[in-house]
């Protein structure tokens, strides 16, 4: 029984650590640039999610129309920032690289605050998901399993994106080794901009998928930031699939760490962390080089 | 890589920039004093500061390791002497206390995060900086939580504001002269030389990991040191001490005074203090702005408000 829902909520922690997580190291994986911003733009997408729906108020599928516009509207976004700002920062000092994402992060925060302001904000789950389902012998909102499925669906079109398109070639020609890709005629420049774009897609969808779960706060941006580093890192830079993996077990560790510790359910990822990279310098899924 | 430290200027100004921080730093602090009270109380965080982000500046500027965990050490250092003058120990052994605790934090987080690729070792402070805070943040029991940990003040001698900032210029001063030491002795230079080329340094015999660790050891009290006179200052320690923002202010304001230069980090922290007592009666999105304006020095002006400064100086 409660074995069961501490399931499912491990397996919805995932979903939405994975979307936000597979962003991030397919920019650093591709682009080589840390992007601090990443948790913002998630943060602002649960916000976007808000406010969609709430100006769209009493039309039924307001939900699922921000579930559409919110990704492509990021998508957008991420384009034009790629080509303003982070194409400028390609081969940069890692110092002279982060700074602007922080400033990014600043700017996100107050355009919160200015907007709208330090109260948290709650989307309501769409209506066509409001009953309960009876799923690993309990029931649960069947909202916790769309956004499960909705993981496991962007998962599968993720891999078969990168593993089985042209596109997906020229992504990790570009990602193993840049300058070759170039020389061999791959417009780096376009499939930089391409995978940028489909980072803060899916870092858009996770917010709008987590808005009716648990609604925006001013101070999410920095923390989902930082735990999907944990996942990153424990999943080994730029791997996407290491960080699948990484993001399930996370999940599954804040899911049962509340049993044991409910106050520190989200430290034990960042013990597990350390403890993973104590044995495994690189990432439980990248070789040592 | 190559592009940043080709700019940067790599002549250092051996007095000028010194003795510019110093005479900033008692303008800010005499100035600061005339105001009467008031000024003390403003001058104290701002010392504080100053030797945050100097202490961040070992790491950053001087040994090329750009971390975004610095707050951890501070917090380790003022919780760690506010619990134990709050059970009763006198200021001097839990300020010592404090700032060995916060050297140990620093040379567990070294252990793990040295001797990593750039990105992961950034990734890797702030992770660990964030589980830091997570403790403090839950531990109510211990550490009063999201209330703050309060209860325990100076000794009497110490308890006027005249008097703790007295005592703020000496421990400050006495740091930053121990710090300007380091960097120019053979250890200093043992860790710009692992900066600039760890593979080199290996190769001329040095112990990179050591280096590296020990370096981390050093900031990481110097930080602790900071944490511990705020702690007795406020009569309190605040979760927010080991928040992102504390760690990110001190990298802007490094970034802000020139990361290069023993001033730099000093001057860029004056600076933001000013702007921060002063802006928000101006703006309430002051530090936005900053970021940019710190986007824009850190881009274009790599040497930073100390190299401005000092330039002419240095033709003369």
């Amino acid at each position: 029984m409660l074995i069961g829902l501490q399931v499912l909520g491990g397996l919805v922690s995932a979903a939405i650590l994975f979307l936000v997580a597979a962003g991030l190291t397919l920019i650093f994986g591709v682009c080589r640039v840390l992007n601090l911003a990443h948790g913002t733009f998630y943060m602002l997408g649960l916000y976007a999610a808000y406010s969609l729906t709430t100006a769209l108020h009493g039309l039924p599928g307001a939900f699922w129309l921000a579930l559409v516009l919110v990704p492509l509207l990021w998508a957008a976004i991420g384009a034009v920032l790629e080509a303003v700002l982070f194409r400028r920062l390609y081969g940069v000092d890692v110092l002279l690289q982060i700074l602007p994402t922080i400033a990014l992060v600043f700017l996100g925060q107050d355009l919160v605050r200015a907007v709208w302001g330090l109260t948290p904000r709650l989307v309501s789950t769409p209506p066509a998901l409001l009953f309960p389902l009876h799923i690993f012998g309990v029931t649960a909102p069947a909202y916790y399993a769309f956004v499960v499925l909705a993981g496991i669906v962007v998962a599968a079109g993720l891999w078969l994106l990168i593993a089985r398109t042209d596109w997906g070639l020229l992504v990790r020609a570009t990602a193993r080794d840049r300058v070759v890709a170039a020389t061999l005629g791959v417009d780096t420049g376009r499939i930089m901009t391409s995978v940028f774009a489909l980072s803060m897609a899916l870092v858009g969808l996770a917010g709008v998928l987590f808005a009716p779960i648990g609604g925006a706060s001013p101070g999410m941006g920095v923390d989902s930031t930082v735990e999907a580093f944990a996942v990153v890192v424990v999943g080994g830079l730029g791997s996407v699939w290491g960080s699948a993996a990484a993001a399930l077990g996370f999940g599954m560790l804040k899911s049962f760490g509340i049993l044991v510790a409910p106050r520190f359910a989200v430290a034990f990822v960042f013990v597990a962390m350390a403890a993973v990279l104590v044995f495994r310098p690189a990432g439980l899924f990248r070789a040592p080089e | 890589m190559s592009l940043t430290s080709a700019a940067l200027p790599l002549r250092t100004y051996r007095a000028a920039g010194p003795a510019l921080a110093v005479a900033l730093s008692l303008a800010a602090v005499g100035g600061l004093a005339l105001a009467g009270e008031q000024g003390l109380a403003l001058a104290v965080p701002t010392l504080i500061f100053v030797l945050f982000a100097a202490s961040l500046n070992l790491l950053v500027g001087t040994g090329g390791m750009v971390s975004m965990g610095h707050a951890a050490l501070f917090a380790t250092g003022g919780y760690v002497a506010a619990l134990l003058a709050k059970h009763g120990f006198d200021m001097a052994s839990a300020a010592l206390a404090g700032i060995a605790a916060a050297a140990l934090m620093a040379t567990a987080m070294a252990a793990i995060c040295v001797g990593r690729e750039p990105t992961a070792f950034i990734m890797l402070t702030l992770a660990l900086a964030q589980l830091v805070y997570i403790v403090i943040w839950k531990w109510r029991e211990v550490t009063g939580g999201d209330d703050g940990l309060i209860g325990f003040a100076p000794p009497e001698w110490l308890r006027g504001t005249g008097a703790y900032c007295a005592l703020t210029v000496l421990a400050v001063a006495g740091a930053l002269a121990a710090l300007l030491r380091l960097t120019r002795s053979p250890f200093g230079a043992a860790l710009r030389a692992v900066r600039d080329n760890a593979g080199r340094a290996a190769f001329a015999g040095l112990n990179v990991k050591a280096i590296q660790i020990a370096a981390f050891a050093i900031s990481g009290a110097m930080a602790g040191l900071a944490g511990v006179l705020l702690a007795f200052f406020q009569r309190g320690m605040f979760v927010e001490s080991a928040g992102f923002a504390t760690s990110t202010n001190a990298l802007l304001v490094c970034v802000l005074g020139g990361t290069r230069s023993f001033a730099g980090p000093i001057i860029g922290a004056l600076v933001f203090r000013a702007v921060a007592t002063l802006a928000p009666s101006v703006t309430s999105y002051w530090l936005s702005m900053l970021g940019v304006i710190v986007v824009l020095v850190g881009l274009y002006r790599p040497e930073g408000l100390a190299g401005l400064l000092l330039r002419p100086a240095a033709r003369r």
